[in-house]
């Protein structure tokens, strides 16, 4: 992930209509977006469509920029905006399916015993479902600061909340987590004392 | 390396954590670490180089269609779609994830490495800077031997800091032995080629072989005195050192009050009373009532009190034990001398003033 200053010099020679400028944001962060955005859409073409949009409006706004401001939180912020705008949308359009994956209290079937080999894979794979699973802020406070490496006060500006609150819901995220790990696989964590 | 060590925990969340189990590293935070085992993204996300052509489409006048300069820059400097597309998107791949680049792993890891030495070497030598310190705490008395083989007598409640092998950094003598005094000791300093100097808050007591007393405990007042039982010192005020005196006969004293004072005129003193402590006795010549009770305070680790009943004086008041003396014979001599009585307290004794006119 390229460093504050990149983005600070990006946001000048973006405002300067730098075009070269744009292809290196774009080169930088399109696949961190579209992966964030899909967690949110959960739909691949969706996702797509609002990454797109996102590139193309910070075209639109480059003379409008705050280089002293997170150039990635407004990217992020932006994203996360119309990516919620379409679930929201898709939401209404197509309420009973939403109902059953709201309601659903089933959990994940727990992994097969390890053998060997495919039990690295299936932790991950089961991770990921339980990553997946967590609610949406604290999944999306986790992912962002955990995989996207963006400071609290980035995701912070990005989900609109406080740094404390980003602080407590990455908390709970991992205490969800913690949970899940210690019903499937418990040796994988230092043992309580208790 | 592969992810899971990218990125580090934020110190927010660490303390947050830590805060969670006060116990030390948490499990919270074993979770975190574990979390890096997790090949995030896990499904593959469209190919940008497509995205971007997309973008070109739908958008010309932020794209040229004629892109071969303007595409998303290639890592190796050449146009992105003179190559295959497998090539360009496989070392996208590496360029975007930096903690997967073995190259950058490596250097990382050498930079931790050079720093964490050079943070050892940085802590070892303020470690080795840091003074050595010798104490007696109130109620005790120490003799303690000096790198340069001299012994110092610590008096209760005295604190004795120097120069490590009185060395300015390995190997390199420092241009004198100096000590630095909180408290009363006496000195029996051997000859050496360098100056041995004392230095207390306010004064600077500077000779070469000799056998002396200082007395210098923080406070208010911050007096320094310097007895002298045998040889030759000179005695300067801490901020002017050119204020000086010299004592050299046995028995001469001086002292100095405040940084900038000047030192007091050499006068005669009984010796035996000034080292009286040194026998584990106890002696005190002229000094107000407040001082004495604080000495034997020190001396005694005991807390005294004065009771609201004793009128503040100023009252000179001399003692003098040669000898090892229980405080309750000395509170009793005291008080028999002041007209005061003494009792008991929890942890100590008070001063009061005995009911006169009855």
């Amino acid at each position: 992930m390229p460093d504050t200053e990149d983005f600070a010099e990006w946001c000048r020679r973006l405002a300067a209509s730098d075009r070269e400028a744009y292809a290196e944001v774009f080169e930088a962060l399109y696949e961190p977006l579209f992966r964030y955005v899909r967690s949110i859409t959960k739909d691949e073409s969706a996702a797509r469509d609002v990454t797109q949009d996102v590139f193309v409006r910070l075209w639109d706004v480059r003379d409008r920029l705050d280089p002293s401001q997170s150039l990635k939180s407004y990217l992020y912020r932006t994203a996360r905006n119309r990516a919620y705008n379409h679930r929201r949308n898709r939401d209404t359009r197509s309420e009973k399916a939403d109902d059953v994956r709201a309601h659903s209290n089933a959990r994940p079937a727990a992994p097969t015993p390890p053998d060997a080999a495919a039990a690295g894979d299936r932790l991950k794979q089961s991770m990921r479902t339980w990553i997946a699973e967590l609610p949406d802020r604290q999944r999306e406070a986790l992912v962002l600061s955990r995989f996207e490496g963006l400071s609290h006060e980035q995701i912070a500006e990005v989900m609109d909340i406080s740094a404390r609150t980003v602080n407590n819901h990455i908390v709970r995220a991992l205490k969800r987590l913690r949970a899940r790990v210690h019903d499937h696989k418990p040796d994988l964590l230092p043992h309580d004392e208790q | 390396m592969s992810s899971n060590s990218s990125p580090d925990i934020p110190p927010a969340l660490r303390d947050r954590l830590r805060d969670e189990d006060a116990e030390g590293p948490t499990d919270l935070e074993a979770m975190w670490e574990l979390l890096g085992a997790v090949d995030w993204p896990d499904e593959s996300a469209p190919d940008p180089q497509a995205e971007w052509d997309a973008l070109a489409a739908r958008r010309p006048d932020v794209v040229p269609e004629s892109d071969g300069d303007v595409g998303p820059p290639s890592s190796n400097g050449r146009p992105a779609t003179e190559r295959p597309a497998a090539e360009r998107t496989a070392s996208r791949r590496r360029s975007r994830r930096p903690a997967a680049s073995p190259d950058r792993t490596a250097r990382r890891r050498w930079t931790w490495a050079a720093a964490a030495v050079l943070a050892l070497v940085v802590l070892g030598g303020w470690l080795w800077r840091q003074p050595v310190t010798v104490s007696a705490r109130p109620g005790q008395q120490r003799t303690a031997t000096l790198p340069d083989g001299s012994t110092v007598e610590l008096n209760s409640g005295t604190t004795l800091t120097y120069r490590r092998r009185f060395q300015a950094w390995p190997l390199v003598d420092a241009g004198r032995r100096a000590v630095r005094l909180e408290g009363e000791a006496f000195f029996r300093v051997e000859e050496g080629g360098r100056p041995f100097v004392v230095e207390t808050a306010t004064a600077q007591v500077t000779v070469t072989g000799t056998r002396f007393n200082v007395r210098a405990h923080p406070g208010p007042d911050s007096t320094t005195r310097v007895t002298i039982a045998e040889g030759r010192v000179e005695v300067a005020s801490r901020r002017a050192p050119t204020r000086s005196v010299t004592l050299d006969r046995r028995g001469q004293r001086t002292h100095i009050r405040g940084t900038r004072a000047a030192p007091s005129a050499p006068e005669s003193a009984d010796i035996d009373l000034a080292l009286a402590w040194r026998q584990d006795g106890f002696g005190v010549s002229e000094q107000p009532l407040t001082t004495v009770l604080r000495e034997l305070e020190r001396r005694y680790d005991t807390p005294l009190r004065l009771h609201e009943s004793v009128r503040r004086t100023t009252a000179p008041v001399s003692l003098y034990y040669p000898t090892p003396t229980d405080l309750s014979v000395i509170l009793g001599d005291l008080c028999t001398a002041l007209n005061l009585n003494y009792r008991p307290t929890s942890r100590g004794y008070e001063i009061f003033s005995a009911p006169d006119r009855r």
